[in-house]
Formats: C-alpha cells, structure tokens, sequence
C-alpha cells in the first residue's frame, strides 16, 4: 500500500518536473527575446533589471516607465543583509540579467578596481553632467582614478545623536555645533556618571570596521608620502586610544560586549540604554519607524566633535553609495537612463525614506523637513545632514586596496579593544600586513 | 567447472543491474554535481577576472599554491579547522551515540525528546547563535555565574571575545547544535539491530553498560563509521556559525578555511586563489576520509 | 524465589528508565531553547529583541508581528514556493538516490570503489567555492531564475545515496539470498524485499532531506531573482533593512515556517516505532 502511494508520488513528481522544465524554459526564452538586439526590439520595450536592497516606490518606476516607452525598468528586491553583495557580484560577474547595480559605501572601488561595472564617462560627457556641481563631495564615491563608474544617490552622514529627556534630567547642557573631541569625552563623562546607576553608558560607538575612526578621520591619513601605510599616525593611535580608554571607563559599552551581545545602535540608543550614539543619518530612519521602535523621548543631533582645535567645524563623517551599470549589461544606455531619471528625480522619495540623497540641485529649503518628517529630530537639526558647509571626511579607506587594508586593520585592532594585545603590538601587526598585502 | 560459469553469469547480472540502478543517479550527478565542481577547483591553476570571460582566464600552474604557504590567514584557517574537527567528531559522535541508545530503549517520551533534540538543527542559525551567545555572555551569562559562583573561578573565560576560547565557544555550539542531527541517523540504523541478542543479553543479566560497549558499539561499528565520515566532512566545511557569530575574530582565533574562500572570493575577487584553497581544504577532508575508510575496512573485516 | 527476583528487576529497570527520562528530559529541554528565543522574539518589539538580559518572556507583547509578515510580503506565496521546491526536491531525491544507494550497499560492479570514492569526494567540495561556476554553467543550462535550479541538483543528493547505502547493507544479505536464488530479479528483491525493511532509514532520509531543502538559504538567494520564485528563506530576509535588524519579523515567519517540520518529524518518528515492532529483521 505504502509503497505504492510513493510510487505514484514519484511518478507524480517526475510529470510535475517535466511541467516545471517546460515552464522554465518558456521563461528562459522569454528572457531571451527581452534581451534581443534592440534593432528587433523596437516595438517590444528593453527590460533594465535594477536590483537593489532598498527598492523604490513602484511609483517612481511605473512613471518612469511610462515616460520611457521603449524601457521597461523591472525592480527586483534583496535582503539587505550581509550576503547582499554576493548575489550581486555573482550577477554581474556571471553576466546575469542586471542593468543597474548598486553598490553600498565603500564597498565599491574593489569593484570599479575588478572591471565589474562599465565606465560612465561618455553618457556623463555626452549628457553634459558636471559632477562636482551636481554631487559635491559625493562625487568622488563614484570614481576611480579620475573615470567614473557610479553616480552616488544614497549618502550616510554621521552625527551624534543624544537622547535630550536624559540631558535635561542630568542638568547638562546639549553639545554644542563647535563641540571638540575633548568636550565629547567629557560630556560622554558626566552623562556616564548620571547614569551609572541605571546602567546607562554616557555614549554608543559601533564595532563596524574603521568606526573608530570618525572624528580622527579630520586628521588622519591612511597612506605615508611613498604609499605605505600609516596606520602610526598620530591621529589614529589617539583615536584608538581614546575609544579604548572609553570602554575601560565603563563610558560606553566596550567593544567585546558590543560584539557579545551583538548590541545594535538602535535598538540600543533607541531603547535608552545610552544618552548619546555616534550613529549614520539612518537612525533618522528607524526613529519614524514606530512599530519596530517605540520609544518616547525627545533626540536631537549635533556634528561631530573636532578632532581638535585646529580643524575647522562643522565636521561630519559621510559615505555614499552608488548606482552602477554591470560591464556585462546589454542595455547600458537604457540603464544609464533610468539611473539618471533615479539620481536626478526621486531625491525626495530617497530623503522621506531617511537616506541622504546626492543630488544637490534637487535640495529643496523642505528637503530637511521631509528627511525628518515623523522623526522627533526638529528641521533645524535634520538640516544639519544637508548643509553645504560641513567639513565631510570619511573613515571609509577609499584608496585602491581599502578592503584589504580595512580587513586586516579589523581583524588586529579587535584583540586591542579586546585587551589582549597592546597598542604597540596591533599598529606594528597592521603595518608589516598591510604593507605586505600592499608589496603583492 | 559447471558450478564457476554460472557464478560468472550471476555476477554478470549483478554488474548489469548494478550499473542500471546507478545510472539516472550517475547521469544526474555528473551533470549538476560533478561538473561544476570540477570546473571550479580547475580554477584554482588559473588567475581568473570573470569579468573579462573566458579571455580573462589564465594559466599560473602552481602559483596560488605558492602563495597559499604563507598566507596567514590560511595557515591559521586550516590550523583552527584541525582543532575544530578533531574535538567536534568525536564529542558529537559519542554524545549523539549515547543519546540514540537512550532514545532507542531507556526511556519514556521518545518521540518528544527526539524533537527536542532535533529542535536546534530546525531552528533559525540565528536564534542559535543568539542562545549561546546569551550562555556565553562574559559579564553575566549563565555558564561565567556558574563558574564564578559554584566553582570559584576567578576570572573566567571571555568566550567568544577571546582568542584562546572563542573557538572552544564555537565547537561547544556547534556539538549540540549537530548532535540530534547525527542522533537521528543512528537511530534509524539501530532500528535494524537484530533484537534476539539484546534479548539474550539481558536474559544473561548483562548491564546496560555492559550492553553497550559489548553489542551496541560493535554491531553498529559501520554505522559509526559512516557518522565519523560524515561528521568529520562536514566538519571541515564548517562557516556559517563562526560566520554569524565571530566573523573569524577575534584576529585569525577563529577563521576556518571556507571562511578564507568565501573571503577571497567575494571580497577580493581572487577567484582562481579561493579555489585553491578549496582545493587544499578538498585534500585535507580527502586524506581523513581514506585513513576512515581504510581502518573501517581493518577494524570490521 | 525466583518471581521476587523477576520482579525486583522488572522494578529497577523501571526506576532506571524514569531516571534516565529526567536526565535525558532535563539535558534535551536546554536543545528547546533557540526555538522559545524564535517564539518569544516573535511576539517582541525590534527594540527589545536585543536587549540583556534576555527575557523570554517579552515585556510588552507586540501581536502584530504574525499580521505583518503576512500582510507586508508575499509570504503565501513564499510558503508555496518553499513547499514546490520541497515537495519535488525530496519526492525525486527518494526515488534516485535509494536506487543509487542499492547498487552501491548491495551489489557488485567494476568500478563501483572508483564510483563510490567520487560520490564521496562530491561532498568534500565547499559550496561556497561552486557559487560562481555553477550560476555561470546554470545559466548556460537556462535554469537560472527557475525553482529547477534548486530542486535539480537536490534530486542528486550524494547525501542521501550514503545514508541510504549505510541502511541498506545493514540489512543481512541472507536475508535475501534465497530470492536471489530463486532467481527474482534485482529490481523485484530491491522493491518487495528491500525498500520494506529500510522504512526507518527512508523516513530519515526524507526527513532530513525536507529539512536541508527547506531551510536552504543561499542557493534560493543566488539563483532566483524574480520575488514570485522566492522561497520562505529568502522572501523573510526581505524584512532585513540597512544597518538596521528585525529580527521579531523575520522570527515570526520562521516560527511559522517550522511547522511543517514538525509535523514531519513527528510522522516519521512514529513510523520508526511502529515498523520496529511489526518487522523487526530477524538476522
């Protein structure tokens, strides 16, 4: 009886292949003839395949698709979480049906390094694009050696972020705009010791790579004059100095508990477990989203510190990220054309969903208010992530071989954090593999 | 004479259906299987930009393996993965065995416990992780009370935190992580254990230990066998609990070697280097599951 | 005399059993843990999940999590999709694998050492190295962005072929010598003699099969790019958002995507019993 029933079940199964192969293959060949020379393809509109992590309201692209009825832009979705980036290489390297690839902060001059995305300097030539003048500062995320290969449309500022119920209630006064590295310490200091009873750490700093290196960005350079690296320079040995020195003084949470207990910023900040967190313009985001974090207390921003006197304020910390077509694209002008459609129009659907957008022109005086609309940040602070007169530095190494120089500089300064290895010990492990990877 | 060619002509039938039951299995796995891995460890004699095709292919012979010898972070990969695999095999095969008995004859609620002990190996690797990262959690976790509590260790392991016991953190989790899964296997094997001797044994008042080491063990020595290979190939292939929980860290503690692939893979685009040390870490699981196979053959025959 | 005795062992074999059922209980329930951290992350807030020290029981209860998945995303569908793949990944892989198995646990062949030796080798390949070649050779085959890309490759389980293997020649080859004699062919000894005596080992390998299909995450990932093909594995990762984590969502979703796990597991661990009693192999 039984075997019978997994007979027929079988049987079942290998039919329902067969279906499941015919089926495939029908979208195979649909696929195909999508991709067809566009000589053939002039009634049939191209499909541009854009995947992306953080997809776009369908209105952006039904309007864009029904302004452009020779392209038919297809969004797909994927997780935004660590393997991310694989499915997308794994696309653009396979020659996989993608047009539009973007390319999170940092991450992607091994990218342009690899030949993975086309260089863009032709349509950007041909459209008549000044990208100093449209992206500022944000430029030069997508560029490599002077060719460009992305046009950044999402961007990250840093600032720090405090919890204004906690300060009023400690009698200390909001940091100041012109705030200094030294008054950061020592209002994380006094916040520390109001809360000290309650658990509550003065300021947050996360362990992502180069985190540390924030404010001491201002400062600091990765690489000597002959291209080595320099990892000695005073003003990265303060920085990690003083991140340590704020763990082992219990003024914020240390960097193994952080890993430990795999705290996040902000569930942590936005849970009260801390009065300050030095945190990316998406917490902007997060803050509106009250179903996953409710919370009920007023927050405002300042800039970051100044590393010191001598560096000019205000400062912040920003990465962008890119929208780049694959190497491999068949429709690159299609593709180039829904990126610039993306960049230059939906800057205030990039703003509203808590991203800093990139294109200056499309600074409106209410993008500020949009950005924080629904957050309990007032315009006046959410103004301060869209001010053309902040002195931008990044802590991100943007320099070819970055990656590698970020890994291994990971992989050593944890065991400093960790206590198990003396500074002097990790800058000396950082540098012999940094210049060994440097040499190859 | 008569008796030799009709044992030939059985054995030729044998052949004839042995080769037609394998068939659809061998047409299949060459080509979904055993293509594809052949084409990537090719890879691992080229330097390949994929990007370029077929045309960014090229030929380097040996060099990757050259670079391979000192390449910190696979020396250590391939060092933790030794210690990873020789303390996981033989804790989770003998718990899992022990276990399986227990589940197979000693107790009430079978079934439920079954579950249970599969639960981890169901359950989201997040929730995993997170359980045992709450266990191991250095200021206050449960095993640190109990260790400075009850057995007044002064200053006791920082877990995943640390570089000498992160990986010690790892194979605890990942024992009891695997452990109903390598128990369910046995189980099904000790189903087929002929009960007569079971019954005489315990006619003639043997113990359950007795029990145990005298029939449990040797009858179901293949069946072990097979579990240690399984077990031991497996462990070599070991990611993705260090990769959600230490990512590696802290410095090369707790780096495995599928880890430096996927690393050198996706992150520098060193396509053909990642596949080398895939080829390396094919020779080391290789050369452990022949010294199994050969001593299964010594120790059962 | 002797009914004392009988009884006095009957008496400690008790007690022994129900000692060992509360350690045994007692040491299980601690592998019941991820799942009540799944269950209770389910019913949280994102801004607790995190929070030490884990509470179990969460703070303030959050019912909409459950509404969420289901409303916010395709997951219907993505059950769906989860359960296709599945249902035709394991169905096939039975069929192939334990005729694989057969030849290789029972019969005799040239080239059956060499054959074996590269099943076995199969498996000593990381995944994560045949990501890139096999997407590249897939989408050659036109498989790529189809549920084929997953369930193809999982009929051929060497996996499953080995499990399957190590019960088939646990069974005594007496067992079926008179058969053979007799002159039954292999395909009736394997189908009416066999597979009858191997049900506990089928039911492993289905389960365990099930279970590796249904939780795989990166082959889904990889090879399929249209949402509508997306399986639950990967169609809950579209909760995850950047530099941020929702894990009560995602929770919610597996919680509710074990299910049919457990269901199965509990099939085929009744099966074990039942076929033990009935056909206990007599040697």
């Amino acid at each position: 009886m039984k075997r019978r029933t997994m007979f027929m079940l079988c049987l079942a199964a290998a039919g329902a292949l067969a279906g499941c192969g015919s089926s495939a293959d029908s979208a195979g060949t649909q696929a195909s003839a999508d991709n067809a020379p566009a000589a053939e393809a002039s009634k049939e509109p191209v499909v541009i395949n854009y995947y992306d992590w953080d997809i776009p309201d369908q209105k952006f692209i039904d309007d864009f698709n029904a302004a452009n009825p020779d392209i038919k832009v297809v969004v797909h979705s994927i997780p935004a979480n660590g393997e991310r980036l694989t499915k997308l290489d794994i696309l653009a390297m396979s020659g996989g049906d993608m047009d539009v690839m973007p390319i999170s902060d940092g991450d992607q001059f091994t990218r342009f390094e690899s030949g993975m995305l086309a260089p863009l300097d032709e349509f950007i030539e041909r459209d008549g694009i000044d990208m100093e003048a449209s992206f500022g500062k944000y430029a030069i995320w997508g560029q490599l050696d002077g060719t460009y290969y992305g046009i950044p449309f999402r961007a990250t500022q840093s600032g720090v972020y405090y919890n204004k119920d906690m300060f009023d209630a400690a009698g200390v006064p909001y940091p100041s705009d012109d705030w200094t590295l030294e008054e950061y310490i020592e209002t994380a200091r006094k916040m520390a010791e109001w809360g000290k009873d309650d658990g509550i750490y003065g300021t947050y700093l996360h362990t992502y790579a180069n985190e540390w290196a924030t404010v001491a960005a201002q400062k600091g350079k990765w690489f000597t004059q002959d291209g080595k690296c320099n990892i000695k320079d005073p003003a990265w040995v303060k920085a990690l100095e003083t991140r340590k020195m704020l763990d082992d003084e219990n003024i914020q949470m240390p960097y193994g508990q952080i890993v430990a207990a795999k705290a996040v910023i902000n569930s942590s900040f936005l849970g009260g477990k801390e009065a300050m967190a030095n945190a990316g313009s998406w917490l902007v985001r997060d803050m509106k989203n009250k179903e996953k974090f409710p919370f009920d207390f007023e927050v405002g921003v300042a800039y970051l510190p100044r590393f010191d006197e001598t560096v000019e304020g205000p400062c912040s910390n920003y990465s962008a990220s890119v929208l780049g077509i694959p190497a491999n694209s068949q429709h690159k002008e299609e593709a180039w054309r829904f990126i610039k459609y993306y960049v230059e129009e939906c800057s205030d659907y990039i703003a509203a969903s808590g991203n800093l957008p990139t294109y200056l022109p499309a600074y409106t005086d209410d993008i500020a208010t949009i950005f924080c609309d629904g957050s309990p940040l007032s315009p006046e602070d959410g103004q301060k992530f869209f001010s053309d007169s902040v002195n931008l530095t990044t802590n991100k190494i943007i320099e070819s071989g970055g990656t590698e120089y970020m890994q291994i500089a990971k992989e050593e300064i944890e065991q400093y954090f960790n206590g198990e290895k003396t500074l002097e010990e990790t800058l000396d492990n950082v540098e012999r593999r940094v210049n060994e990877a440097l040499a190859e | 004479m008569k008796r030799k060619r009709k044992l030939t002509q059985i054995q030729l039938r044998e052949e004839r259906a042995g080769y037609a039951f394998l068939l659809p299995s061998l047409i299949g796995t060459t080509i979904f299987i055993i293509i594809p891995i052949v084409m990537s460890l090719l890879l691992g004699f080229t330097e390949w930009n994929p990007m370029k095709g077929l045309a960014g292919l090229e030929f380097v012979g040996m060099e990757n393996f050259k670079n391979i010898v000192d390449d910190e972070r696979v020396v250590s990969a391939l060092r933790n993965n030794l210690i990873y695999s020789f303390s996981y095999v033989p804790l989770t095969i003998s718990i899992a065995l022990v276990l399986a008995t227990f589940l197979n004859k000693y107790v009430f609620f079978k079934i439920p416990i079954r579950m249970m002990t599969f639960m981890p190996y169901i359950s989201s690797l997040v929730s995993v992780a997170t359980v045992w990262m709450v266990l191991l959690y250095p200021e206050s976790g449960p095993v640190n009370s109990i260790l400075t509590n009850v057995f007044h260790v002064a200053d006791p392991p920082k877990w995943f935190v640390s570089s000498q016991w992160a990986l010690i953190g790892i194979i605890m989790m990942s024992v009891w992580h695997d452990v109903g899964y390598y128990c369910i296997i046995l189980l099904a094997n000790m189903q087929g254990l002929p009960q007569e001797v079971y019954e005489s044994a315990a006619v003639d008042g043997a113990s359950p230990i007795q029990t145990f080491f005298r029939i449990t063990i040797p009858m179901m020595s293949s069946s072990l066998f097979f579990c240690i290979t399984l077990a031991t190939i497996n462990s070599f292939k070991i990611f993705d609990q260090v990769n959600i929980i230490t990512e590696g860290g802290p410095g090369f503690s707790t780096t495995v070697l599928v880890q430096a692939i996927y690393y050198y893979a996706f992150k520098e685009y060193k396509i053909g280097y990642a596949a080398a040390v895939a080829i390396v870490l094919f020779l080391v699981i290789f050369v452990f599951s022949t010294i199994l196979q050969k001593a299964e053959e010594k120790l059962t025959y | 005399m002797k009914e004392k005795l009988n009884g006095n062992y009957k008496a400690k074999r008790l007690a022994g059993r129900i000692i060992a059922t509360v350690i045994i209980g007692g040491l299980a329930l601690m592998f019941v843990f991820p799942f009540l951290w799944m269950l209770s992350t389910s019913f949280k807030y994102e801004i607790d999940v995190m929070e030490f020290p884990v509470r179990l029981i969460p703070k303030n209860w959050n019912f909409k999590n459950y509404a969420t998945v289901f409303l916010k995303s395709d997951f219907p569908g993505y059950y769906l999709n989860s359960i296709k793949v599945t249902f035709f990944a394991v169905a096939g892989e039975l069929c192939i694998t334990t005729m694989a198995a057969y030849a290789f646990g029972r019969l005799n062949f040239r080239g059956k050492k060499f054959l074996f030796t590269l099943y076995l080798s199969t498996m000593m390949v990381p995944g994560q190295v045949l990501l890139l070649p096999k997407y590249i050779y897939f989408s050659q085959l036109h498989i790529t962005n189809t549920h084929l890309a997953l369930i193809l490759p999982s009929l051929f389980s060497v996996f499953g072929v080995l499990l399957m293997r190590q019960v088939f020649m646990q069974i005594p080859f007496e067992y079926t010598e008179a058969a053979y004699i007799d002159g039954a062919s292999h395909l009736r000894i394997f189908w009416n003699l066999i597979l009858p005596l191997a049900k506990p080992g089928l039911m492993t390998t289905l389960l365990l099969g099930f279970t590796w299909s249904w939780n795989d995450y990166i082959n889904p990932l990889v090879f399929l790019s249209n949402e509508e093909l997306f399986t639950l594995t990967v169609g809950l990762q579209r909760f995850q958002e950047d530099a941020s984590t929702n894990y009560a969502l995602i929770m919610a979703g597996a919680t509710v995507s074990l299910i049919p796990l457990i269901i199965l597991f509990l099939f085929t661990q009744k099966y074990f019993i039942e076929s033990f009693a009935s056909a206990g192999v007599k040697g």
